[in-house]
């Protein structure tokens, strides 16, 4: 039994000629023929239901139709098509500070404010002292309300709506009221209504505060619902659309497919995840591939700067003995020679490795800024099987401890020059030197700017947090990944594979060719 | 019905007294002011127009009063009704209310207003000499018709009002018009009856007249004067409420 259902929503707006003509022009331009009315679809088509208990944010950028659909929710618009149903009563706090008037005093508006909220006359005389009290307004309370600053008139709003103990509670933007202080104290109340089984619905920018305090999200925008339902997806999508990372239909597309069932949830979007990705999908497998990163790629991730192509977790050049393996990524995407060892084949991808991991995920559903936690607690039964790339120990939650790795640490710096060493890579074995290698990426492929973009690396101890980069094998890390695959055998539904999964290090060619060979094992 | 009322009683007194209290705190004289101007009116129509029309009047003053306390009270209420939605809109935009309370409070307090008039105007019956008969107890039927008509013509025009602004000059100037058209201060006895029935057709014409009849003539009207005054304030009522009704959703529209 749901609470409050919101069916085929829409609410059309009038705009045009007649809201600033009077009646005389009115009357001309009728006989003229010449009257216009356009009209505008504030929301189109909102549909969403909620149970008792539920807090929902409602996001969207400015003119996305919020503040209308709550009005329609509040009773105070009727919908042009569709329909609300309630049950039980409702309150909305829309807009506070507004609806005062100046020349009354504060007392008289508190009462006015809290009649127009339907509380009785014996109610607002019982609470009244309080209500002052929360507002910190005590010394004001015969000043003529316009005397006061906003802060203050927000305050004594949230003051007097905050009594109320409805089964629906509408928020539009209210938490934000007043200084940093009052917030806390505003957020607090606000937590005690929502605690006290009121459904709420809270409209608020800032995707923390829906994040921290809604379990499901309504996502409009231009009037339309992009999406509604769980809060930590549609906030990380939303967050991404806000950052320009993905466009609209793209969050659309990525939502709708989300809401499926998939053979294979892969966890990380490195080389070995893309692989296995790609090896899943081209045997017809449905493929989630999630990334905790902003990006894909892992740690072969590259970014353009001033034209050129920058590995941000380190330069990584293609080697391999394997033909195989070396015609398998030179089928996605072209390679230029550069060597560096003594392997057969080797080279640079022409336009970086995103372009290798992109074509290798073509076919999945990606989301990126996506933990693993977030996603399966929200959809436990997303995938038949997980492909989970990260680090084992934190799977556990570290339950056991922490494996450990070698650290390393980039500094970037871009150079207005075209050259700054000549070459690639040098190394710095001395030990006056603090770090031990500069790239110089230009050079890895040759790629023309005037500037050129240098990183330096240094070693450093690895601390928790920090990117995995090497697994130390020594007797007490071993045997501490050795203890959490006894864990793992908990779940049988998920393979620990790749770099972080396995605790070993992998060259590119290997991570490859183990992801093939994984694909070929689980899926013949 | 009943329980609605009951649920917004609190809100509605609160808005009385709101509208009061703005309307009054920033004068020194406070209500005294709104006495004052249709005393000064009436100070000024008797002092003009008694050459004209006083002479073959009895108790001309009165009969002037009965025209003014009529009419300004039609006025006031009209005039403040129209603008009194429109005035709120700052509050049925973000609470959910019925919108008629707004214009009822106004009228509350234009209806104090006019007790209060009643009460001089019935001091300057006294100077006037005119003898109280139970009759007037009468007078609370065109009191009670003109009240509801007030509401009647103040719901269609403050929903006008919010799709036509203009509607405040345009109806300044029918008030005035109709300031003429109502004998306030002649009698229509010259006009042929042709054109004496035809003022029977303006509603404040019949709660004026309906005054001086009890006052002045102590004169009960007939019943179908009483069914006219009905019948026009029914008339207004059901337009206004059919207005209300059927825009109540769209007013939000326009603000």
């Amino acid at each position: 039994m749901s609470i409050l259902e919101v069916k085929n929503v829409s609410i059309r707006y009038m705009t045009g000629d007649f809201k600033d003509i009077g009646l005389k022009e009115y009357v001309i331009r009728k006989l003229k023929h010449n009257y216009h009315i356009n009209e505008f679809w504030a929301d189109k088509n909102i549909t969403f239901s909620l149970e008792k208990g539920d807090m929902l944010g409602i996001i969207g950028t400015n003119g996305a139709g919020k503040s209308t659909l709550l009005k329609a929710i509040s009773g105070i618009m009727e919908p042009t098509e569709g329909y609300v149903k309630r049950e039980g009563n409702i309150a909305a706090l829309l807009e506070l500070a507004s609806g005062f008037d100046g020349e009354l005093t504060v007392k008289e508006n508190a009462y006015l404010r809290g009649a127009m909220l339907g509380y009785t006359r014996k109610f607002m005389d019982e609470t009244y002292n309080e209500i002052i009290e929360f507002a910190e307004l005590k010394d004001f309370q015969d000043r003529p309300f316009k005397q006061l600053s906003s802060g203050m008139k927000s305050r004594l709003a949230f003051s007097i709506a905050s009594l109320v103990q409805p089964d629906i509670l509408i928020l539009d933007e209210v938490l934000s009221v007043g200084d940093g202080a009052f917030r806390k104290k505003s957020e607090a109340k606000m937590q005690e209504i929502i605690q006290g089984g009121a459904t709420t619905i809270l409209v608020s920018h800032s995707i923390q505060q829906v994040q921290s305090m809604c379990n499901k999200v309504l996502w409009l925008e231009r009037g339309q619902q992009i999406a509604f339902g769980d809060v930590n997806i549609l906030c990380s999508l939303y967050q991404q659309y806000l950052d320009k990372k993905i466009t609209l239909s793209q969050a659309k597309n990525i939502w709708n497919n989300v809401n499926q069932h998939y053979d294979y949830l892969i966890v990380g979007t490195g080389l070995y995840g893309a692989t296995f990705a790609q090896e899943a999908t081209s045997r017809g497998k449905s493929c989630l591939v999630i990334d905790r990163r902003p990006q894909i790629g892992g740690n072969v991730y590259c970014e353009n700067i001033e034209g050129i192509t920058v590995c941000k977790y380190g330069p990584h050049i293609f080697h391999t003995n394997r033909k195989d393996i070396w015609e398998y990524v030179n089928d996605y995407v072209k390679f230029l020679p550069y060597s560096c060892s003594t392997d057969k084949y080797q080279g640079v991808p022409e336009k970086g490795y995103n372009c290798l991991i992109e074509k290798l995920l073509e076919g999945s559903t990606v989301i990126i800024n996506m933990p693993y936690q977030r996603l399966v607690a929200a959809f436990p039964e997303i995938a038949n099987k997980v492909i989970y790339t990260g680090s084992i120990d934190e799977f556990f939650e570290y339950s056991l401890g922490r494996l450990e790795y070698y650290g390393l640490r980039f500094e970037e710096e871009i150079l207005d020059k075209p050259d700054f060493q000549g070459q690639a890579i040098v190394d710095y074995c001395d030990n006056e030197t603090s770090y031990t290698r500069i790239i110089e990426h230009k050079y890895f492929t040759n790629q023309k700017s005037s500037k050129t973009v240098i990183t330096r690396e240094y070693s450093e101890e690895w601390l928790p947090g920090k990117e995995r980069y090497y697994p130390i094998h020594d007797e007490k890390n071993n045997k501490l990944y050795q203890q959490y695959l006894e864990l793992a055998k908990e779940y049988p539904n998920i393979i620990f594979d790749g770099r972080l999964g396995k605790y070993q290090y992998y060259d590119m060619d290997k991570a490859i060719a183990s992801a093939i060979e994984k694909a070929k094992e689980v899926l013949e | 019905m009943f329980k609605r009322l009951k649920r917004y009683q609190f809100l509605f007194e609160e808005l009385v007294k709101r509208d009061f209290k703005s309307k009054y705190k920033r004068t020194v004289l406070g209500m005294a002011w709104s006495l004052l101007s249709p005393l000064l009116t009436l100070l000024v129509m008797r002092l003009v127009f008694t050459q004209f029309f006083g002479r073959n009047t009895p108790h001309y003053t009165t009969y002037l009063f009965c025209g003014n306390l009529v009419f300004a009270c039609f006025n006031e209420s009209t005039s403040q009704g129209m603008t009194s939605l429109m005035g709120n809109a700052h509050i049925f935009t973000k609470v959910n209310v019925p919108k008629y309370l707004f214009l009822f409070s106004k009228n509350v307090q234009t209806f104090i207003n006019f007790g209060l008039t009643l009460c001089i105007f019935f001091l300057f019956c006294l100077f006037d000499k005119i003898t109280f008969t139970w009759k007037f107890i009468l007078l609370l039927y065109p009191i009670c018709g003109l009240v509801l008509f007030n509401i009647g013509v103040g719901l269609i025009l403050s929903a006008l009002f919010v799709f036509f602004r203009d509607i405040q000059y345009l109806w300044g100037v029918f008030l005035q018009l109709l300031m003429y058209l109502s004998a306030i201060f002649y009698t229509i006895d010259r006009y042929s009856p042709m054109v004496q029935n035809l003022f029977l057709l303006n509603p404040i014409y019949l709660f004026i007249r309906y005054f001086r009849k009890i006052v002045i003539d102590a004169v009960i009207p007939s019943a179908w004067f009483h069914l006219l005054i009905a019948a026009d304030v029914l008339i207004v009522l059901i337009l206004g409420c059919w207005m209300y009704k059927k825009y109540n959703t769209q007013f939000l529209y326009y603000v």
